[in-house]
């Protein structure tokens, strides 16, 4: 028998919210026959397709891409399309991502996150647009190195459940979010970093992190939210002492 | 017609269920002995400036077993608090500023370690008495 075929039965607990009929969450358990390779993700939809149709939750790429199918998995946030059923022990307990709201079974409500992270401005801001006709903005390989690390970012939303600050403060403005105004404020060819900075240095911007650095932890991409987050605390206070020229102000 | 959402809700095993939890929670909790530092070096300020009473008298209390104990505990916050910084904290100034490149990492690694030693040294030397 080949070790594609070999099929073990794993139990899962996966937590059920169907607003028409439950007050509150409950954990309902399947037991799914599982192959060597399946993950996480592979199970949820042989419970859909085989078990029980009314399971909700979202999915797309399968391959760590697009960041739909993020979940917590044993109490971690996990891309569940990279989380191996082998890489667990006993049953496997699957939750919706936590610090969001909950629409159905393993459905988030991310409209605030998706607010969140337009609020900073993600687009290459020029004081003056020069013509086509005079080319491109060009930046150096060192250039785009400062910053390349953060544009890897798939808005999977795990950083924002693994952030005990935004537990606790859901109007803080995020790890994700953070990160991507970052990346635009280091990019040479931007002229936006003061209008990003009025907004990252509210209340609810940079300071608010506590630099727990679970953000960072969690990444399924490898991007450092938490060292775009306090880099962009260093750079705030220049700004604010005026060390920094402010290059963006109109 | 909007749809009823449920509470968001926290991670299970949250605060103790995971190292990552935990290693978090020990060090927000570390801040307590720093501020606890902080207010035991200010009595010492006032002590000192009462005169030479009160500083004896302030230092047989830092001498008694409770105010040992104390002072390990402050010892063993503001170490783990000081590790932690230096795994996490080192990253920070890699960053593009205004018009100057970021600085390449292993200078920033090397500044970083030898800013804390040079400070630390310094402490230890003025507490000594060997300078001031």
């Amino acid at each position: 028998m080949s070790l594609s075929s070999r099929i073990q039965n794993v139990n899962f607990d996966v937590l059920r919210f169907r607003p028409e009929q439950d007050r509150e969450p409950i954990w309902q358990r399947y037991e799914v026959p599982c192959k060597p390779d399946w993950v996480v993700l592979d199970a949820l939809n042989y419970i859909k397709d085989e078990i029980d149709p009314t399971l909700s939750h979202r999915w797309s790429c399968r391959m760590g891409v697009c960041g739909s199918c993020s979940m917590m998995v044993n109490g971690l946030p996990k891309l569940t399309c990279s989380a191996f059923v082998r890489g667990y022990e006993g049953a496997i307990r699957v939750a919706p991502l936590a610090n969001f709201p909950i629409v159905r079974d393993l459905v988030v409500e991310l409209e605030s996150f998706l607010r969140k992270l337009k609020s900073v401005k993600p687009w290459i801001i020029r004081k003056l647009e020069k013509d086509v006709q005079h080319g491109e903005y060009l930046q150096s390989p060192q250039e785009l190195e400062t910053y390349k690390q953060f544009t890897m970012c798939i808005n999977c939303a795990l950083c924002y459940a693994a952030c005990p600050v935004f537990a606790h403060d859901t109007d803080f403005i995020g790890p994700a979010a953070i990160a991507l105004a970052f990346r635009y404020n280091q990019d040479t060819r931007d002229e936006g970093e003061a209008e990003r900075f009025e907004i990252l240095n509210r209340h609810e911007g940079v300071w608010s992190c506590s630099y727990a650095n679970e953000c960072s932890e969690v990444c399924p991409k490898h991007v450092d939210p938490a060292a775009a987050v306090n880099r962009s605390k260093l750079l705030t206070a220049l700004q604010w002492a005026r060390v920094l020229p402010r290059r963006g102000a109109s | 017609m909007t749809t009823r959402t449920a509470p968001a809700r926290a991670p299970d095993g949250w605060w103790s269920g995971h190292p990552r939890y935990r290693n978090y929670v020990f060090f927000a909790a570390s801040g307590v002995p720093l501020a606890l530092a902080c207010v035991v070096l200010l009595l010492g300020v006032r002590a000192l400036g009462q005169g030479h009473a009160a500083w004896q008298a302030y230092l047989a209390q830092l001498g008694s077993l409770p105010g040992q104990l104390g002072c390990w505990l402050l010892l063993l916050g503001t170490i783990f608090f000081s590790v932690r910084w230096l795994r996490v904290g080192v990253k920070i100034p890699l960053v593009r500023i205004g018009p100057l490149p970021a600085p390449p990492a292993p200078v920033i690694w090397v500044a970083h370690f030898a800013g804390l030693l040079t400070l630390t040294a310094l402490v230890l030397l003025v507490l000594g008495g060997v300078i001031l």
